[in-house]
């Protein structure tokens, strides 16, 4: 299947993927709270059962790991997508405040997701109610797995951390059950590409681009409120002030990632991030732009490339407006869905 | 900077400041202005918006911005990030107010 | 007075949209015919609804109170209860009354006044005030005021008007049906109702003695916090599970014998879903054969007075034999009753026992069991209860120090509440937006944890609860409510604010931010309510097992905008817990010897019973100072103050025994505490 039927399939209907990239662990003991204060860059206002999207940034305030931090009663899981188990683990080791009681280990399972307006049906289908009426940033925890309502696609998202002894079995019945939802598997690819369609930072792409959470528009993922490891230098650079901020962008000819961008002829940036977005039928981007020019609605910028000039248009994230926005669990199904009344994936600008 | 170009950033400028005012004023999000980025989601944990806020968020936005929506199908395409909002008022706003 | 006593219900009376009798309610249903109709009390334009189930022919004056009246002078004359010489003494008759928001914002507890005063009620008359679920909650402490003792007849239902603020209210919030609303079917969203509704409930030995007729018997019931947001309930059921499985538990009934559940069913999708949930999860396989219905779709929703008119027509149906039906039931939602017993007529069915649920604003779930008695195991007996915390959160600031000192310089502080961060104190919480009586009041119950030197985790937090006594929403909210309208008009007023206009929303957030899962309620009694709060938690911790930990507070919000108003306001709380403690490092040494209640300012007989029930002599108690020279009048919370000062005084050794009454608003109260071992 091209990765174009994917997101066809991750768009419209369901779509499964591997979690391999996703490191989950779990955060126990008496300071668990104030060992995971102390490096998470976000307020841990959370109750019971929710989670929430936040960063592990390193001394120099540059996002280390992307992570979702959800509280279990008093300890907490942390699904983190960047380093290395080993790089994580080590990490949070390192920064933890000396003589906090905090253990960190590694989830016993194996990872798998699911992406799609109708991921809640199949959920529901397979796993029963209690995961497919999950609110978005919302965990459930079962003996047969832990069900993280999240999802960086602007579709509904589940990962599921499943044992890994019951791995195979549950990926069947998704795939056998799948079958009534036109179910198709998701690369990691293609995953990225919907992110970057629906607006997601990506630690891989972007996150390693040396910015911080200020040029990249992470600062709602941040506190300014306490101290965390990234926290002065984060400071720093908000008094210093941003030079450059991300924006996104389409354009109808190919753009490549380190194109320039320009404004008549001044250099105001440059492309970090690029893939064609078979839905929207062009492809689309995620620049850097100078601060007096980083704005959304404009169509005045061009991206050069091998001296190409290629007309791009800045617009707002998500880029597409999602079915999962229109779809209710409580209301619709996958087999009495209508074509003809689904709002249009690109609406007019 | 090409003035028609200067004009439209100073016009989306001053209506993202009127929309991090409005949520900080009466949406109570407890953040300073220039940490709300133009591309925060409203919603789920981003500026820590609920569905009741929501109600409030359109009410604001029709008295403070002069958006009237055609019909409440658009609202919710409208209702994502922060920066959706401003092109909601750029679309449907007061045009003096945004001009002025 | 033992536990376990049987309650019979022996009376009701009915105000609806079906009319001003409990015959034209049931006969309405009999021939399938709804209450709904176009609104034309007050005007709808502007909105895109104008369906209301509106009280045929109901006048111009107080509705509340004119619903009210009605529907128990039905009550009573049905169950042959006369009031008054020839009948049962004055005293001994209590009224509790259930009722949402109504036009009362300076005085909820002042339609139940009224109420009594017209039917000559002279005994404890209580206001029970969680929103939707209020009188099914009204109908449970009822039961639990006939087994203490605190009266032989009382008359438990609620009564709510539907008014233009409470329709825009709905309607800003996007949960109105654009046509007769259809529980669990399409189209989603409610029609607002009103109407009042009446039990007469009385000890079983003694309405069989009397020779009443019995209709049911009230078996049990149940209530729970959602702890997960202001409006919207706990999608996953659990929330409303806690409830059902609390009432059945009370009831000693299994699952298995329930024949029929009359849901809350308001027709909005979030309800609908997140209580259909609910029921899967407690009643298991057996959802596919269980009737489940929505009594909504004839009587529109009824908000406070909704749980008692549903259970009025379950009960009309199981004296018939036979199941309300749904009405505009065509089309299923997905993930709904297998069997919503939909159609225009009755289903002819036998049902011993009925399960009715309601939910409500706030997360506060009330459900109750009815009908037959045989074969219910007996509740357990009672069992003794300790103080195992105490806060103080005012004028004095926020330690208890400090409010002994205060009261020790004997000076009016003429002073706020502080300000502080609720992060502060609930790290985990996000104090975004919160009115001031949700800070005090969180603040107070996080304090008091503390205090006991509990932390609730995992399991322990769904057998842990709040009761909350206040006089009136949050003053600052209140304002943002009214001026939203007088700016904007009724179509665009303030949903956020309206949210906080129940009177139960600062005990929805505190549940919510301490992780309270187990019951909560709210009531009023206007002056004293906060001390009628920790009477009523103490009777209902201690006649049951399912419940570990009750917290039990007063809030209040000033009204005064002027700086240096001599008005008091903050939160004040105990941590109730059981002898012997579930948790044995917990070891405060005071215990809640005593409570009794009365009517209206009859204090002397109040603290009489507190002190029987102590076995104490007026002689050997101190009495509690009055904390209102120093702190400012505080309404509910005054006599809490004076109750965290009396555990305090307790443990410091100054005295053996403390009494604390208030003559109160509408019900006398008084309790008594003592050093545990003291004789």
């Amino acid at each position: 299947m091209s990765m174009d039927d994917e997101i066809r399939a991750l768009r419209t209907s369901v779509a499964l993927a591997a979690g391999d990239h996703v490191t989950c662990l779990r955060v126990e003991g008496e300071g668990a709270y104030e060992a995971l204060d102390h490096v998470v860059a976000c307020d841990l206002f959370l109750q019971d059962g929710q989670m929430r999207p936040s960063l592990l940034l390193d001394e120099e305030a540059r996002p280390f790991a992307d992570i979702h931090v959800a509280r279990d009663d008093e300890s907490f899981f942390l699904l983190a997508e960047g380093p290395s188990p080993e790089a994580l683990v080590a990490f949070l080791k390192e920064h933890f405040p000396a003589g906090v009681e905090a253990t960190v280990e590694r989830c016993d399972g194996t990872l798998l997701s699911l992406h799609g307006p109708y991921a809640w049906e199949l959920c529901t289908t397979v796993l029963g109610p209690d995961v497919g009426s999950l609110p978005y940033l919302a965990f459930y925890r079962t003996d047969s797995g832990v069900f993280f309502r999240s999802g960086k696609t602007g579709e509904y998202g589940y990962d599921l951390l499943i044992p890994t002894g019951e791995v195979d079995a549950v990926r069947e019945a998704l795939v056998r059950e799948g079958a009534a939802f036109d179910l198709a598997h998701a690369s990691l690819p293609a995953l990225e590409q919907c992110a970057l369609e629906n607006g997601f930072f990506n630690i891989r792409r972007e996150g390693r681009a040396g910015l911080s959470p200020l040029e990249l528009g992470l600062q709602w993922r941040v506190s300014y409120r306490k101290d965390y490891v990234g926290s002065a230098a984060l400071r720093a650079r908000r008094e210093a002030g941003a030079k450059a901020r991300v924006v996104w962008a389409v354009s109808g000819a190919p753009v490549s990632e380190g194109d320039e961008v320009f404004l008549d002829d001044q250099r105001i940036g440059h492309v970090l991030a690029v893939g064609f977005s078979v839905i929207r039928g062009e492809w689309v981007a995620l620049l850097l732009l100078d601060r007096p020019y980083a704005y959304a609605g404009i169509d005045r910028y061009e991206a050069r490339s091998a001296g190409e000039r290629r007309p791009i248009r800045t617009l707002s994230a998500p880029l597409i407006n999602n079915r999962s926005l229109y779809v209710s669990p409580q209301r619709h199904s996958y087999r009495g869905r209508d074509e003809s009344k689904m709002s249009p994936f690109v609406l007019p600008s | 900077m090409n003035p028609e170009l200067a004009r439209y950033i100073k016009r989306r400028e001053r209506i993202l400041d009127k929309v991090r005012t409005l949520l900080v004023e009466r949406l109570h999000v407890s953040r300073a202005p220039d940490e709300i980025d133009p591309d925060a989601p409203l919603f789920g944990t981003g500026l820590g918006l609920d569905s009741v806020d929501a109600v409030e968020l359109l009410v604001s936005m029709e008295s403070e911005l002069g958006v009237k929506l055609p019909n409440e199908r658009l609202s919710r395409p409208a209702m994502r990030t922060v920066n959706t909002l401003v092109d909601l008022a750029l679309a449907h706003g007061r045009t003096d107010d945004v001009d002025g | 007075m033992e536990a376990g006593l049987s309650i019979a219900i022996t009376g009701m009376g009915a105000v609806s949209a079906l009319g001003a009798s409990t015959s034209a309610l049931w006969s309405a249903i009999e021939e399938g015919r709804d209450g709904i109709r176009p609104i034309e009390r007050f005007s709808t334009e502007g909105f895109s609804v104008s369906l209301g189930g509106m009280v045929p022919g109901a006048g111009s004056g107080d509705l509340c109170v004119e619903f009210a009246t009605t529907a128990a002078r039905e009550a009573l004359a049905n169950a042959g209860v006369s009031i008054g010489p020839g009948g049962v003494e004055e005293r001994r008759v209590a009224l509790v009354l259930g009722t949402s928001l109504g036009m009362h914002v300076d005085g909820l507890h002042l339609v139940a006044a009224e109420v009594s005063r017209a039917l000559g009620i002279e005994g404890p008359t209580l206001t029970l005030s969680t929103a939707c679920s209020s009188s099914t909650n009204a109908i449970g402490l009822g039961r639990d005021l006939l087994e203490a003792g605190h009266c032989d007849v009382c008359i438990a239902g609620g009564t709510d008007e539907l008014t233009p603020e409470i329709f825009s209210g709905f309607h800003a919030l996007g949960l109105l049906c654009p046509s007769k609303c259809a529980p669990f079917s399409e189209p989603v969203g409610t029609t607002l109702g009103e109407g009042a509704g009446f039990l007469v409930l009385e000890r079983g030995s003694e309405a069989r003695a009397r020779g009443a007729r019995v209709l049911a018997t009230l078996l049990g019931y149940g209530l729970s916090a959602d702890a997960y947001h202001p409006t919207t309930p706990d999608p996953t059921g659990a929330g409303v599970a806690r409830a059902l499985r609390g009432a059945l538990l009370d009831a000693g009934t299994a699952a298995d014998d329930i024949d029929y559940i009359n849901a809350h069913g308001t027709g909005t999708m979030a309800n609908d879903a997140a209580e259909y949930r609910a029921i899967e999860q407690v009643f298991g396989e057996r959802v596919a054969r269980l009737p489940v219905s929505s009594t909504k779709s004839f009587l529109g929703h009824a908000q406070g007075a909704a749980g008692v008119l549903e259970l009025i027509a379950t009960l009309c149906g199981m004296a018939q034999g036979k199941i309300p039906p749904t009405l505009h039931y065509e089309k299923a939602r997905p993930r709904s009753p297998a069997d919503p017993v939909a159609g225009d007529r009755p289903r002819v069915a036998r049902v011993e026992r009925a399960l009715c649920n309601n939910s409500a604003f706030g997360g506060a779930n009330a459900a109750v069991v009815v009908g037959r008695a045989e074969g219910v195991t007996p509740r357990q007996t009672k069992a003794e209860l300790l103080i195992l915390g105490a806060s103080a959160v005012g004028p004095h600031g926020m330690d208890l120090d400090a409010l002994g000192a205060a009261l020790a310089a004997n000076v009016p502080l003429r002073r706020r509440a502080p300000a502080f961060r609720i992060e502060s104190l609930i790290p985990t919480a996000d104090g975004r937006g919160m009115d001031p009586a949700s800070r005090y009041l969180s603040a107070a119950a996080a304090l008091a944890l503390a205090d006991a030197g509990v932390t609730l985790r995992g399991a322990k937090r769904e057998r842990a609860g709040l009761f909350v006594g206040t006089t009136r929403a949050s003053t600052e909210s209140e304002r943002e409510f009214r001026d939203s309208i007088r700016d904007r008009g009724l179509v665009r007023l303030s949903a956020t604010a309206f949210t906080r206009m129940v009177l139960n929303a600062s005990a929805g957030t505190c549940t919510k931010l301490c992780a309270l899962k187990g019951p909560t309620t709210t009531l009023t009694t206007g002056e004293g309510s906060g001390l009628v709060a920790l009477i009523y938690a103490a009777m209902h911790l201690s006649t049951r097992s399912d419940v570990d930990l009750l917290l039990a507070a007063g809030v209040d919000e000033r009204v005064s905008l002027e700086f240096e108003a001599h008005e008091g306001e903050g939160a004040a709380c105990l941590v109730l817990g059981k002898d012997p403690a579930s948790d044995a490092s917990i070891a405060k040494a005071v215990r809640l010897s005593g409570f009794g209640l009365a009517g209206p300012g009859d204090v002397e007989q109040a603290s009489r019973l507190a002190l029987r029930m102590a076995g104490l002599d007026a002689k050997t108690v101190v009495v509690a100072p009055s904390i209102t020279p120093v702190l400012g009048p505080a309404p509910a919370t005054a006599a809490m103050f004076a109750c965290a000062f009396a555990v305090t005084s307790i443990l410091r050794g100054t005295s053996e025994h403390v009494l604390v009454p208030d003559p109160g608003g509408t019900t006398a109260a008084a309790v008594v505490f003592s050093r545990k071992g003291a004789a």
